[in-house]
This record gives C-alpha cells, sequence and structure tokens, in this order.
C-alpha cells in the first residue's frame, strides 16, 4: 500500500519534534528513516502508528486518511528496538495475540491460528521455540517473534524502530540480511527508523535522512553518499573532512592557498563551506603533482589505513585520508613522511544552499607555496 | 618475595576481618529477628495455651469473639478488594499519564502513611459523624456511618490504602509501556491490554501488595478504634475485641486475650503461607523473568 504523508509537524511545548515534513512510500518500498536521536524519525513513526498524534499534517494510505484510524484498527506493524515481548506468553502466544484479540467475528478459528503462527515462526525460523518464553530466547531471536508477532496482523505497513539497536553487531549484520529478504518476498511496504547509516545504506530502497525535525534529502542510498544536498547530509553519511573556504575573484581559497578549477560564474564571493571525503584525497603517483604534505598520523582501520594529513598552505587544518594499507606499507608511510596528494572532488556550499561539486585542477604546491603550476599529469588527462 | 609474602599476609588478614564482621552481622541480625519478631509470635502462642485448651476455646467460642472474627473478615472482604481496584488505578494513572497535580496525587496515596490512624479515625467521625458535616444529611436518610459498619471499612480502606499503589509504581514505572503499545498496535481494546498485558505483567507485586493491604486490614486498631464505638458483638474486630478482653479485668482475661491475638496470628501465618503457596505453585515462571535493559 502506498502512504503519503503531507507536512507533519508535532512539536512538545517549545520543542519541535516535526517540522512539516512531507514523504510519499510506494507500495512494497523500503524506506529508511536516518537520523542522529532528537530528529524526529521517531516521533513520525509513532505518529504513523497511531501512538502520537500529529499538531497538523496529514497522512493517507491508498487515498485513505490514516490518522482517523485509531491505533488499534490501523493494521500497522511496530516492531520496538527492545522488542516489547510479552514476558508471560510463550512465543507462539505471543504470536498469535494479534489473531486472538480480534472481535469474535473476525477472529479465525484456533486451528487456524494455529497453523498461522507454525507458518510465521517457519518464516522467521523459530519453529523450534514455540514453546519457550522470551527470556529463555537471544536478543536475535526475540527480535524474530517480534517481527512474526507484527506480521501475524496481515499489516498494510511495517514499521521497525531501530530493531537491531539492541543487538550486538554479528547478529545485527546476519538479521539485516535476512530482514531485506523477507522484506522483498513479502512486498510489504516497510519503514524502518535507524541511527545507524550503514543500516540504512544497505537496507533501503531510499534513505530520507533527518535533522532537528525536518527532512534534509531523500534518495537512494547511492545519492545519499555520493550526492549529499545539505553540508549536515554530508557530515552525517560516511567519513567527511570540512573546511571553512572562501571564494575571491572567482577562486577557491583554503587558508593561503588559491586552488584552481572551475567555479560556477554566478557565486558571489565569501564564505563556503567545503567537504571532502577521504577516499577523495588519493597518493599522486611517484614523480606525479599534486599538494605536497606531511602525514601527521597513521591509524589502522581493519583492511584500510586512516591517515592524518596536513597540507602546505593551509596550515593548522588536518584532513583525513583513507588509503589501502597495502599502498600505505609500499610507500613506508609514518607520522612524518612527506608525501604528496592529490584531492579529486570537493563540494562546496555557498549561503543560500547553493552547491557545488568541484574538480580542483591537479597542481604543484610543494616547493613553490602556492604558485600555480601545470604539471605534465594534469596535460595527459585534459 | 618479600612483597608476595607481605601482600598475601595482607589478603589473609583482610579475608579475616571480612568473615568476623559478616559473622557478626549475621548473629546480631540473628539476636534482632529471635528477639523482635520470632520471640513475641511464640509468645502469643505460649500465653494464649498457657491455661489450657479448655480457656482457649472459651475464649475463642465466645458469642462477641466470634462475631469479631466475622466483623473482622467482613471489613477486609470488602476493603481489600476496594483498595486493590484504587491502587490499580492510582499506579495506572501514576505511570502512564502526565498531568497537572501528579505530585499531588503521589503524596495523597502516600498520606496514611504519615497521618497517624487516630487522626484518620477523628476526620471519619468530624465528617460523618452525628456532629459531624454530612451527620444530618446522613442521619436524614437513616444511613449510620460512624460507631457501624461503613465507618469501619472507610477507617480500614483509609490505613491501607497505600500499599497496593507503592507496590505497583516502582514496577510500572520501570516496566515502561512498549508491551501496551505493541498491544494496542495489534489490534488489542483497552480492556484486553488490561487484563492481557498489563495485570499479568505486574500480578507478583500486585499479590505482594494485597497480602500486605489485607494483613493491615485485619490488625489495624488504632482508626478502627476511634470510629468504631466499642460495641461488644456489634462493632468490635478482632483487634479491638483482644484490647477490650485484654482490659476486662477477670481471672483468665489474660489468657483469653492472647487466645483472641493467636487468631489474628494464624490469620497471618495463613496469609504468608498463601503466599509461599503461590511462588511454589508458579515457580516455574517467576524463575524466568524478563531480563529489562
Amino acid at each position: 500500500m502506498s502512504i503519503s504523508i503531507q507536512g507533519l509537524t508535532r512539536r512538545y511545548g517549545a520543542f519541535s519534534a516535526l517540522e512539516g515534513v512531507s514523504l510519499d512510500i510506494a507500495k512494497g518500498e523500503f524506506v529508511a528513516l536516518l537520523g542522529p536521536s532528537g530528529s524526529g524519525k521517531s516521533t513520525l513513526l509513532r505518529i504513523l502508528a497511531g501512538l502520537d498524534d500529529p499538531d497538523q499534517g496529514s497522512v493517507q494510505r491508498d487515498g485513505e486518511d490514516l490518522l482517523a484510524l485509531e491505533a488499534q484498527h490501523r493494521r500497522v506493524g511496530l516492531v520496538f528496538q527492545h522488542y516489547a515481548l510479552f514476558a508471560h506468553m510463550t512465543v507462539s502466544e505471543n504470536v498469535a495475540f494479534g489473531l486472538r484479540v480480534r472481535p469474535r467475528r473476525q477472529r479465525p478459528s484456533r486451528r487456524e491460528i494455529a497453523k498461522r503462527v507454525e507458518e510465521l515462526l517457519r518464516r522467521v525460523q523459530l519453529e523450534d521455540m514455540a514453546r519457550r518464553y522470551p527470556a529463555q530466547l537471544s536478543g536475535g531471536q526475540r527480535q524474530r517473534v517480534a517481527l512474526a508477532r507484527a506480521l501475524a496482523v496481515e499489516p498494510s505497513l511495517l514499521l521497525l524502530d531501530e530493531p537491531f539497536g539492541a543487538l550486538d553487531a554479528q547478529v545485527r549484520v546476519t538479521l539485516r540480511g535476512w530482514l531485506r529478504d523477507l522484506q522483498r518476498s513479502l512486498g510489504l511496504t516497510t519503514l524502518l527508523v535507524t541511527h545507524d547509516q550503514e543500516e540504512a545504506l544497505e537496507l533501503a530502497d531510499r534513505v530520507v535522512v533527518m535533522n532537528q525535525g525536518r527532512i534534509e534529502q531523500i534518495g537512494t542510498p547511492a545519492e545519499i553518499y555520493r550526492e549529499p544536498a545539505t553540508p549536515f547530509v554530508y557530515g552525517f553519511i560516511g567519513r567527511a573532512n570540512r573546511f571553512d573556504g572562501r571564494i575571491e575573484n572567482n577562486r577557491l581559497w583554503l587558508g593561503t592557498h588559491a586552488v584552481p578549477g572551475e567555479l560556477p560564474a554566478t557565486w558571489a564571493p565569501g564564505a563556503v563551506s567545503v567537504w571532502l571525503r577521504p577516499e577523495h584525497v588519493t597518493l599522486a603517483p611517484r614523480g606525479g603533482t599534486g599538494w605536497a604534505g606531511q602525514v601527521l598520523r597513521v591509524v589502522q582501520a581493519g583492511s584500510a589505513v586512516r591517515v592524518g594529513l596536513q597540507l602546505q598552505g593551509c596550515e593548522g587544518i588536518e584532513i583525513e585520508a583513507e588509503w589501502s594499507a597495502d599502498e600505505v606499507g609500499r610507500r613506508a608511510l609514518v607520522s612524518g613522511s612527506a608525501v604528496t596528494v592529490q584531492l579529486r572532488e570537493l563540494t562546496l556550499f555557498h549561503a543560500g544552499g547553493l552547491r557545488h561539486v568541484f574538480h580542483p585542477h591537479q597542481e604543484d604546491c610543494g616547493a613553490n607555496g602556492g604558485a600555480v603550476d601545470i604539471g605534465p599529469w594534469l596535460h595527459r588527462r585534459g | 618475595m618479600v612483597a608476595v609474602i607481605a601482600s598475601h599476609a595482607i589478603h589473609r588478614s583482610r579475608g579475616l576481618g571480612v568473615s568476623v564482621g559478616r559473622g557478626v552481622l549475621i548473629v546480631l541480625a540473628l539476636l534482632c529477628v529471635a528477639g523482635l519478631l520470632l520471640l513475641p509470635l511464640i509468645a502469643v502462642f505460649v500465653e494464649a495455651l498457657g491455661k489450657g485448651w479448655q480457656v482457649f476455646a472459651t475464649a475463642i467460642s465466645d458469642p462477641d469473639a466470634r462475631t469479631a472474627v466475622r466483623l473482622t473478615l467482613t471489613v477486609a472482604a470488602i476493603a481489600v478488594p476496594a483498595n486493590m481496584v484504587f491502587g490499580l488505578a492510582a499506579a495506572w494513572l501514576m505511570t502512564h499519564y502526565e498531568f497537572r497535580g501528579k505530585q499531588l496525587l503521589g503524596a495523597l496515596i502516600d498520606l496514611p502513611f504519615s497521618v497517624s490512624p487516630v487522626v484518620a479515625g477523628l476526620v471519619y467521625v468530624l465528617v460523618y459523624g452525628v456532629h459531624g458535616w454530612f451527620g444530618d444529611w446522613l442521619d436524614a436518610h437513616g444511613v449510620r456511618v460512624i460507631f457501624a459498619v461503613p465507618g469501619l471499612v472507610l477507617a480500614t480502606i483509609f490505613v491501607a490504602f497505600p500499599f497496593v499503589a507503592r507496590e505497583l509504581i516502582p514496577l510500572m514505572q520501570a516496566q515502561g509501556n512498549e508491551e501496551e503499545h505493541a498491544a494496542r498496535t495489534l489490534g488489542a481494546n483497552g480492556w484486553q491490554i488490561f487484563f492481557r498485558v498489563t495485570l499479568p505483567k505486574v500480578r507478583w507485586a500486585l499479590l505482594y501488595g494485597v497480602l500486605l493491604c489485607n494483613a493491615r486490614s485485619m490488625g489495624e486498631f488504632g482508626a478502627v478504634s476511634v470510629v468504631s464505638g466499642h460495641l461488644p458483638g456489634l462493632t468490635n474486630t478482632l483487634p479491638l475485641q483482644v484490647d477490650q478482653v485484654y482490659n476486662g479485668g477477670s481471672d483468665s482475661a489474660i489468657a483469653a486475650a492472647f487466645a483472641l491475638a493467636s487468631l489474628l496470628a494464624l490469620l497471618t501465618l495463613l496469609t504468608l503461607l498463601i503466599k509461599r503457596l503461590v511462588e511454589w505453585r508458579h515457580g516455574g515462571e517467576l524463575a524466568h523473568p524478563v531480563r529489562r535493559h
């Protein structure tokens, strides 16, 4: 079922949890709401589930006003971070709960309920646990029971509130893949709330990045990562370096250094915030041109190595680069090593919400401190 | 090497100190329990049977004594369920809603703990007595509250009010209401949520609160004494009857009073026994409390 959210606003006293949020979710789509705590994502989920009411705005489900329905009649499945299982009921009683509380006329027979419960437990791979109590299960198993319980009432919309937040890293990754397959096979419209970007980017068809009650950007995981629409999204997703830059004489200045490259002609002089991904800082080939700099620190991070650098002409600013352990080993980089690097892509945010992806012309600023010298590397490229 | 020996010695001396301290504490605790709790309880039964079975049997088969037992049970049978309902409602209100005056409600729930029972009894006399605020109106309608059973019930409800709520509130606060929310999204209505989710979540605390409430209801003296009027065979509950017989001055007065007191003690022991039995029968479930985060 498709969901259309229009201008939802929810305030608690002076605090604004949601501020004019609009979002359309297509039938069968998996959408992740991603944001720091307090960004309003859980409030949105609670409103959809009927556990909270908005001050303004509307929610339509296939053209029907969802907010007019009481929570108990919405047929919206909700899975909580801490499972919220009924501790005094067995696993199968938990799953059967939503069917057993139905009014007599709509309630399936005992045998039908038992059959449905069995099917669902097989789906979540817990058919052997039917007679256990929740306290006798692991966290991952409990969350699967919670999911089966939510699915038992055949919801038209599935809401997941940080469902893996209380699980350890390994279980989380396993469950993630499993959840994605399940959601696909059911074709169930699903909304996931998370502050874990990896989870959001891996699971969702579309990601909604929220901050301070507003939507910052809606896009596919690739769009969100590669083309962040706002400085907040750039900083929140993945790792990022940030500088204060200036535009003067239609050139970009970082520190005392002018970076050659194309700028939009319409941009007025003034301050810009400059963002750079660690993977967009690359080591220049031996003898190649680039920016001279110095290694400040080398930190092993699994298969990659995070290297803290200082660029000449931009003293006082440490930037982070991410290189393979191989490369760092081959060049024997340690703290204090001199390196030449190339910045592949800078994203500039100008006042008034202007955004520009800037590809610096590679140059040598090592020896002559910022003079423009178009080296052979660039000629080859151009 | 020296250091190793020295540290070993320190460990041992500390271990010794701890075990001595623990022993002293255990002995002290046992002495307190024996002297303050166990000995008086034994004394009740020893004194009750001290003059022989005959005196005991006579004392408890006295018509006034039997009326007192019946009255005590009647009052408890009304006051305890009433307090159970009030306590559940108050605890639910305190833990599931935010409203103006919540602090005040919390303080009011505790009021019976801090007010002397005698004062509580007097207040009821002042409000519902013949010369009280509603005295004339009640009299005109032929309702007698003070020096009658309704007054006893009211006073007992008052003094035993906090037990259920105070047992439930901390537990309900710790449990939160996610399960209730889950039940709602699964289609349960208010009653279903209450009886199938909330009540089972708090049943042991509720039972414990009800047992404490019951013990207090049966044993209350002060407040009940003020509103009862001490009419033997009419408004004397068991504790009042014990007091009256004890001060009666007859030869076997003390033995008779202790005989009645032993009945009260037996009721209390019975309460404890029921609690143990329930725990034993549902031990399987009790052994798996939910781990909370």
